[in-house]
């Protein structure tokens, strides 16, 4: 499955590397990621699609264990294709589409990025 | 008031009096400070054995054990000592010099991002980045370390900030955020399945310890009157000569234990998480069981094992919500004739000493008026002394657990006398692990730490060499340590009295030895080197497949 969570966190030193680090030492990979810290630095909000063949609760749950994490919900869930499940590269090549599964979306904010696994080599 | 001087009051403000470090330049102004401090600073040989002898020195406290090395690669070695206490769960903070500020980034000499290194085995951590927020770092480090499931916290201080001026810090204490009791429903649907249960079960775990629930847990046994195994790390939870205690389950555990758990129509889990060395072949743990899992941390209920009910909070609390009355007599003395049936035999044959009995005469014959703590390695000799020790409570157990780390032994064993002076420690060795922090008997003749170490040497990786045997076709790779140093001269050399024990003979008047005399003491115990451990359930087998060193 695929799963897309809004995560709200405080925006410290390493917040977003512990984020990424923790969904993939759990066996989450990661398909898509859009980050914003608010104006103020202070917190950040991140739309973060995974994918899995574990339960996502157990992602949430790890994530909520994260002393940055205020919050985790899920935006949206995806049933994908079984054939292409575990292979993180030749998916994104025959499913160009996938690329933009999180599509962009102007943030007031102060800073703002978007990485697609296109823009990271992948 | 300088950084380093704030770091120390900051330290003193959580009631820390004991750290254990190793100096070096970007820590230098942290030093300085210390020379005029109270805190007492324990001079390790190597930085892994100061974190894994402050591991040590917090789980015999329950204090959050502290640590401190300089940059580079004082930092990086702190890291297996983190990493064991991640595994474990035990509250320590971990402070390292790092190069200042303005050469972040440049590669400067011993630079090394270990706010990044560290990252995936802390609770959490720290880069500082400016002296206003030093204190609360410390303070919120602290908070962090003790609170919900313990674990390591990193505060990485650039050079920079140690030496800078901050005139009237604010120092605010921290208290411990308390968890709750489980939620009063989860509570009343584990109570209704264990008045349901005919084979109730409780598998005890580290986290009974950890959350201070010793007597909470022992009176929740006695009430309902049902039978406990333990993990590694639940052993002396229950007292290990308790009659509802059937020892330790898992890969080395108790047949009784073992057999009681594939047989159990209801598994209490109490702060365990079905390890894969506890489980074996996980789809047929417990096969007719349903579970009631109690933890401290969410997380860990169902990522093994799916629970039929979860109860999330202090364990301390919700035990005593769960006291049920119950007729379960013909179970419990099922579970207690193979007790009876199964006890661990001391009559190998041969004239070398077997290793196992020697440990069953130490404990027998050190119960008493004071207490004993061992500490352990990683290997046989772990098992073995989980095997035929008896414990009464859990801290008194030093073992590396979840990361299993050789060479853990002699500096918890330091951790374990400096938090515990009165107590009598034991550190239980093998040759493999023994060599890992073998400088660290420099720190137990500088502060003359009464430590007794018992070295049992078969001349090999022993358990490797056991795994060898059993599952890679007798192919002895790389396990030989026929070559080993004479221990009892290394002992020497560091000014620790020593003595070797060769024939079954010699072993009671070593016991005596290591029970009366005062100061440190080496004892050198030569084993046969084909001795393995039993019983065993091999790698990817149910827990009732348990091969005995009859059946091999």
């Amino acid at each position: 499955m695929r799963f897309t969570l809004d995560v709200t966190m405080a925006n410290t030193e390493g917040a977003l590397e512990r984020l990424l680090g923790r969904l993939r030492q759990r066996n989450f990979t990661v398909c898509g990621l859009n980050a914003n810290t608010s104006a103020n630095f202070a917190r950040m909000d991140v739309k973060v699609t995974v994918e899995s063949t574990k339960a996502i609760e157990l992602a949430i749950k790890q994530l909520n264990k994260l002393i940055d994490v205020a919050g985790v919900e899920i935006r949206a869930a995806e049933e994908h294709h079984p054939a292409h499940h575990q292979q993180a590269r030749p998916h994104v090549q025959h499913h160009p589409e996938r690329k933009h599964v999180t599509s962009f979306e102007p943030h007031p904010s102060f800073q703002s990025f978007e990485l697609t696994t296109s823009q990271i080599g992948l | 008031m300088k950084g380093s001087e704030i770091l120390i009051k900051a330290l003193e403000a959580e009631g820390v009096d004991t750290i254990f470090g190793y100096p070096g330049g970007a820590i230098m102004p942290v030093y300085d400070a210390l020379y005029d401090s109270q805190l007492k600073h324990i001079l390790v040989r190597h930085e892994q054995a100061a974190a894994l002898a402050a591991d040590a020195y917090a789980r015999v406290t329950g204090k959050v054990g502290v640590c401190l090395a300089t940059s580079g690669p004082g930092a990086t070695n702190l890291i297996t000592g983190i990493a064991n206490a991640f595994l474990d769960s035990v509250p320590m903070v971990a402070i390292t010099g790092q190069v200042p500020a303005a050469y972040i980034g440049t590669d400067a000499f011993q630079e090394v991002d270990i706010f990044g290194i560290s990252m995936p085995v802390v609770k959490h951590s720290f880069l500082v980045r400016r002296i206003e927020d030093l204190a609360d770092t410390v303070a919120k480090a602290f908070k962090i370390a003790r609170s919900g499931r313990p674990g390591p916290v990193l505060i990485d201080l650039p050079k920079n900030i140690t030496v800078a001026d901050l005139p009237n810090p604010q120092f605010n204490g921290n208290q411990v955020e308390l968890l709750s009791r489980g939620e009063a429903k989860q509570l009343a649907t584990a109570r209704a399945m264990i008045q349901e249960a005919k084979k109730p079960l409780v598998y005890a775990g580290g986290g009974v310890r950890i959350a201070g629930a010793t007597e909470e847990l022992r009176a929740f046994v006695e009430a309902c009157g049902m039978p406990c195994v333990t993990t590694l790390h639940g052993i002396g939870s229950i007292q290990g000569d308790h009659e509802l205690c059937l020892g330790m389950l898992g890969m080395h555990g108790t047949r009784a234990a073992n057999m009681a758990v594939q047989e159990c129509d209801l598994l209490i889990a109490v702060g365990a998480r079905f390890d894969d060395r506890v489980t074996g072949k996980l789809a047929e743990f417990a096969p007719h069981a349903r579970v009631v899992h109690m933890d401290g941390d969410p997380c860990e209920v169902s990522k093994m094992r799916a629970a039929d009910c979860g109860i999330v909070g202090d364990i301390k609390v919700s035990l005593n919500f769960l006291h049920a009355e119950l007729e379960i007599d013909e179970w419990v003395s099922t579970c207690m004739q193979r007790k009876e049936q199964f006890q661990f035999k001391y009559d190998a044959p041969g004239e070398l000493v077997y290793a196992p009995s020697f440990l069953k005469e130490l404990s027998d014959r050190s119960k008493g008026e004071e207490n004993t703590i061992v500490s352990c390695d990683v290997g046989q000799h772990q098992m073995w002394v989980a095997q035929h020790v008896s414990f009464d409570m859990p801290n008194n157990h030093l073992t590396s657990g979840g990361l299993g780390t050789m060479g853990f032994g002699l500096p918890a064993a330091i951790g374990a006398q400096l938090a515990s002076p009165e107590s009598r420690v034991v550190c239980v060795s093998g040759d493999g692990s023994f060599m890992m922090n073998v400088q660290e008997l420099a720190t137990i003749k500088r502060y003359n730490l009464p430590i007794k170490i018992v070295l049992f040497d078969n001349s090999a990786l022993g358990m490797v060499r056991q795994w060898q045997e059993l599952f890679f076709e007798k192919r002895y790779s790389e396990v030989d340590l026929s070559d080993n140093p004479d221990f009892a001269k290394v002992a020497d050399a560091f000014g620790i009295p020593s003595f070797r024990v060769e024939k079954r003979s010699e072993v009671s008047d070593a016991i005596t030895r290591i029970l009366t005399e005062e100061g440190p003491l080496f004892v050198h115990v030569i084993i046969d080197t084909a001795a393995n451990v039993w019983p065993l359930v091999p790698p990817g087998k149910n827990n009732s497949e348990m091969l005995e060193e009859a059946t091999v």
